[in-house]
């Protein structure tokens, strides 16, 4: 009866590429397929009432809301940390000391445990900010505790509030439009030329890693032709096997390539440029001065610069993409800050429901009571004698007005409560207050029944006199 | 049956001018963003306009049609002075102006239909076929008025 009420403490402690090295992060990693499995146990060692692990390669988080205060600390969220390692199965070797875990970990506390979980799920603690990679990972991991049974009503909540900002975060700012890749950069760069890349032919030259990488992306938008020309035809074919699309061609097959070609990406690893603008001087003329879009990623340039020089082609060396993407990451940085603003207003307000959420039952309460109260004197007043000739309207007048009161008080209980909010032993005290007094046990024993029952007869009474015969017939 | 001609006349000479000045602001919008990739400078602006091989597009749409239109307000107006026995002076420049738009139009096409001359060209072309036109009809009107 007499336990205190609790504000639900909220933490987080964790460890990323800003705090930590890889061998640290190498270290602490827990995969997701144990987590499955470690979380309900960590739950019930470490006597939390929910927790919530983000496990990727660039941070290890772990997210919890405790009962007792003892975890509310560095060491006790040290010792949450620790714990999972070992229920994770690491011996004793592979535990993080006490001296990595102060150098290398950090913890945050109530608001700034909720501004964590919702800047790193909107990518604005990530390594490139805006990528949306993270999104994913932090829906995985709520999936994870979700399914382990470790998540509540609070992280629930705060999951919920997370995507809703991650959502107003890509929506409202302009975080995630530019992109900053090389190779992606190079295909985001071809949609100035090209209204849509569907309709186009494009041909990667190379076979090695960046050509891949540049070759997966291209394909992604299913152009109308795909063509990948290495001097290894071997290598060529093998890359369209591994991209689904296109066609392999050997290196002699250039210029009758280039003919066709809208877009072409140059990758290759070789030492002398393999479109040199005689080449293409006479392609163009085939090409009926046709667009022609250039990338040359390769480093030796393998397209001669001197191309860019010829009507209607443009060409583009990694110098120049390194420049969109400059750019596009300042954009970026700009966009982060107003992401920002949006994630605060969200903290903030995923506060207030934290704060508001113990005072909900007591206020609740504490209206039942009154309510109980109100209709207990109405019901008497109404029937009594002195008051028998009142009028439907006049009874109905009467009830509006002592619900309107009791709206008021509990209104006002509300706003005392919510003006000592950040005065934890204050607010405690009246919420207990208010808890003896008024809501456990009620003086008065539930009413509802009678309440439905003087409702039915205050609807069909149209005198004060008539509502007494109801009553007394019921 | 004249007013007939004339009616044509009106309306093909509105839609074919309406249609040229699209075809110069699209021009104009070619240029300046084949400037920009040309000389790699990537603002947010020229990432905003549609993309180069859109504009050219547009460019020939509206060339083609406005040509048609310019070639009927023509034909009708050739037709329609004829019929009225109108041989004096306005009437003679209008008809030679309007020639000399219309050529130029024509051979902006065949530039680049017959010729594959590149799109640069055709939107320099435009520009030039449209200050014709605005010479043409603002020159002829001063006459009128005068």
């Amino acid at each position: 009866m007499n336990e205190p009420i609790r504000t639900p403490d909220l933490w987080c402690i964790g460890t990323s590429y800003k705090t930590s090295p890889l061998s640290f992060r190498e270290k602490v990693f827990v995969d997701s397929a144990i987590l499955l499995e470690q979380l309900t146990a960590l739950k019930a060692s470490a006597a939390l009432d929910e927790v919530l692990v983000l496990s990727t390669c660039n941070r290890f988080e772990i997210y919890g809301v405790s009962a007792s205060l003892l975890t509310m600390n560095a060491a006790g969220l040290a010792r949450i940390f620790v714990l999972l390692q070992a229920l994770a199965g690491k011996t004793a070797e592979q535990l993080p000391t006490g001296e990595e875990l102060a150098q290398y970990t950090y913890t945050r506390l109530g608001a700034a445990a909720i501004q964590q979980m919702m800047a790193v799920a909107s990518s604005l603690d990530s390594m490139i900010i805006g990528e949306t990679q993270i999104t994913g990972q932090f829906k995985t991991a709520l999936s994870i505790a979700s399914q382990a049974g470790s998540v509540g009503p609070i992280l629930a909540r705060l999951a919920q509030e997370t995507l809703a900002t991650v959502k107003k975060v890509r929506s409202q700012t302009t975080i995630g439009e530019k992109t900053v890749s090389i190779s992606h950069a190079a295909i985001e760069l071809a949609k100035r030329f090209f209204h849509t890349l569907s309709d186009q032919c494009m041909v990667v030259l190379g076979a090695g890693e960046i050509a891949t990488v540049a070759a997966l992306y291209a394909v992604s938008f299913k152009p109308r032709r795909f063509y990948v020309v290495n001097r290894t035809l071997a290598k060529a074919e093998a890359l369209v096997a591994r991209v689904g699309w296109g066609r392999g061609l050997p290196l002699e097959q250039l210029s009758s390539v280039l003919a066709k070609a809208d877009m072409v990406i140059s990758a290759s690893s070789a030492t002398e440029p393999l479109i040199s603008v005689e080449l293409l001087s006479t392609v163009m003329e085939a090409r009926q001065n046709r667009l022609l879009y250039l990338v040359d990623i390769a480093i030796p340039r393998t397209i001669d610069p001197r191309c860019a020089c010829l009507e209607n082609v443009y060409l583009f060396d990694i110098d120049d993409l390194q420049k969109l993407v400059a750019e596009n990451r300042s954009q970026r940085m700009q966009a982060a800050e107003e992401a920002l603003e949006i994630v605060q207003r969200s903290t903030e307000q995923f506060r207030q429901w934290l704060l508001d959420a113990p005072l909900k039952p007591a206020l609740e309460g504490f209206h039942q009571y009154l309510d109980d109260l109100l209709y207990r004197e109405l019901a008497r007043t109404l029937t009594g004698k002195r008051y028998h000739d009142l009028s439907s309207e006049q009874m109905w007048g009467i009830k509006k007005m002592l619900e309107a009161v009791a709206k008021k008080i509990v209104g006002d209980a509300a706003l005392a409560l919510h003006e000592h909010r950040d005065i934890r032993t204050q607010q405690q005290q009246l919420l207990t207050a208010l808890n003896l007094l008024f809501v456990q046990p009620s003086p008065l024993k539930p009413y509802s029944l009678q309440q439905r029952k003087f409702h039915a007869a205050l609807s069909s009474a149209t005198t004060s006199e008539s509502l007494a015969h109801r009553l007394a017939g019921q | 049956m004249g007013s007939v001609f004339l009616a044509v006349h009106i309306i093909g000479a509105s839609l074919g001018q309406v249609l040229a000045l699209a075809a110069c602001v699209v021009a104009l919008l070619y240029l300046w963003q084949r400037y920009r990739l040309k000389h790699k400078n990537f603002n947010v602006l020229s990432s905003r306009i549609p993309a180069l091989d859109q504009l050219e597009k547009i460019l020939l749409s509206c060339l083609w049609l406005g040509f048609i239109f310019i070639s009927l307000a023509l034909a009708s107006g050739v037709y329609y002075f004829f019929r009225q026995g109108e041989y004096s002076s306005p009437a003679v420049e209008k008809f030679i102006w309007a020639s000399t738009v219309w050529l130029w139009y024509l051979a902006t096409l065949l530039m680049k239909s017959v010729y594959a001359q590149p799109s640069r060209r055709i939107a320099q072309m435009s520009l030039v076929g449209f200050v014709l036109l605005g010479a043409a009809v603002f020159g002829l009107l001063f006459m009128f008025i005068r």
